[in-house]
């Protein structure tokens, strides 16, 4: 049983744990903190997969964006917690928070080095990748970029559009009639 | 990599426990926290299927990657009405929703 089967099996079992937590724990909070660590995990297997730009993406949209969304509407739901006394969770939340922000600083160099690939399909120039990257994970970096930037370029100004329209429609959903008053 | 079959099966309970929670859930964050199961499960089915010995298919990325922006629109739209509907009948509970009157 090589290493790799360990990893993979591994993380295929967080996956699933992280699922379950997040469906089954009452508080909604770490309901949420177990949802994001699910994605987390996730992009993990995604990048293990093969997969180096939907792992970026999926970590930075439902680990990050919607996470925050979430716990936002969770905040506005629930009376102010400023007053309540410090709880053993606070060091597991301190503790996980610097984990994710070293997680977070090695995705965003991952970010620069495949948005540089994507400006060789903007401006026609041939880049060339950094060596420390693998020759394998290289092509399949370059192919995923050609792949967006060349042939589906009209699927992404449609999913622009899309996230466009959905943040008008949260503005129009919390407008203020005139004349209205909180 | 270790075999398909794997990440499928992983897929497959994803999804079950996904629509565990839809069906047996009543809170409103609850059953946005199992649509977004479900949608994971999809993209992890559409990867695990283009990642082969063969080679990959770009295509299906693609695919996932604007997936993943609808689906992050759609849980951003699903979160506002559910804070509206918070703030008219002061609870999360779906069974207590009785009137569509605004």
């Amino acid at each position: 049983m090589s290493s790799e089967f360990v990893v993979e099996v591994a993380l295929i079992a967080f996956l699933i744990i992280f699922a379950l937590l997040a469906v089954e724990l009452k508080k909604l909070a770490y309901a949420v903190v177990s949802l994001g660590l699910m994605s987390t995990v996730l992009s993990v297997i995604f990048y293990v997969l093969y997969a180096p730009y939907v792992a970026v993406i999926n970590l930075l949209v439902y680990a990050g964006a919607v996470i925050v969304l979430f716990l936002a509407v969770l905040s506005l739901m629930r009376p102010s917690e400023e007053g309540r006394k410090k709880e053993k969770y606070d060091v597991i939340a301190e503790i996980s928070g610097g984990v994710l922000f070293i997680i977070i600083a090695v995705i965003l160099v991952q970010i620069l080095i495949t948005s540089y690939i994507g400006l060789q399909f903007v401006y026609g120039k041939t880049l060339n990748l950094p060596s420390f990257i693998p020759l394998q994970m290289q092509n399949i970096l370059q192919n995923v970029a050609e792949s967006t930037w060349r042939v589906r370029v009209i699927d992404v100004l449609i999913q622009a559009m899309a996230l466009f329209i959905a943040g008008l429609g949260v503005a129009a959903l919390f407008r203020r009639e005139r004349g209205e008053k909180e | 990599m270790i075999g398909l079959n794997w990440y499928l099966a992983a897929s497959a309970i994803l999804y079950l426990i996904g629509l565990y929670c839809l069906a047996t859930k009543r809170n409103l964050i609850k059953m946005i926290i199992g649509i977004e199961i479900l949608i994971n499960a999809a993209h992890l089915n559409f990867i695990a299927l283009s990642t082969t010995t063969a080679g990959l298919d770009p295509l299906a990325r693609t695919y996932v990657i604007v997936s993943i922006g609808v689906g992050a629109g759609v849980i951003a739209l699903a979160l506002s009405l559910t804070l509206l509907v918070y703030r008219h009948y002061g609870t999360l509970d779906v069974r207590k929703m009785r009137r569509l009157k605004w």
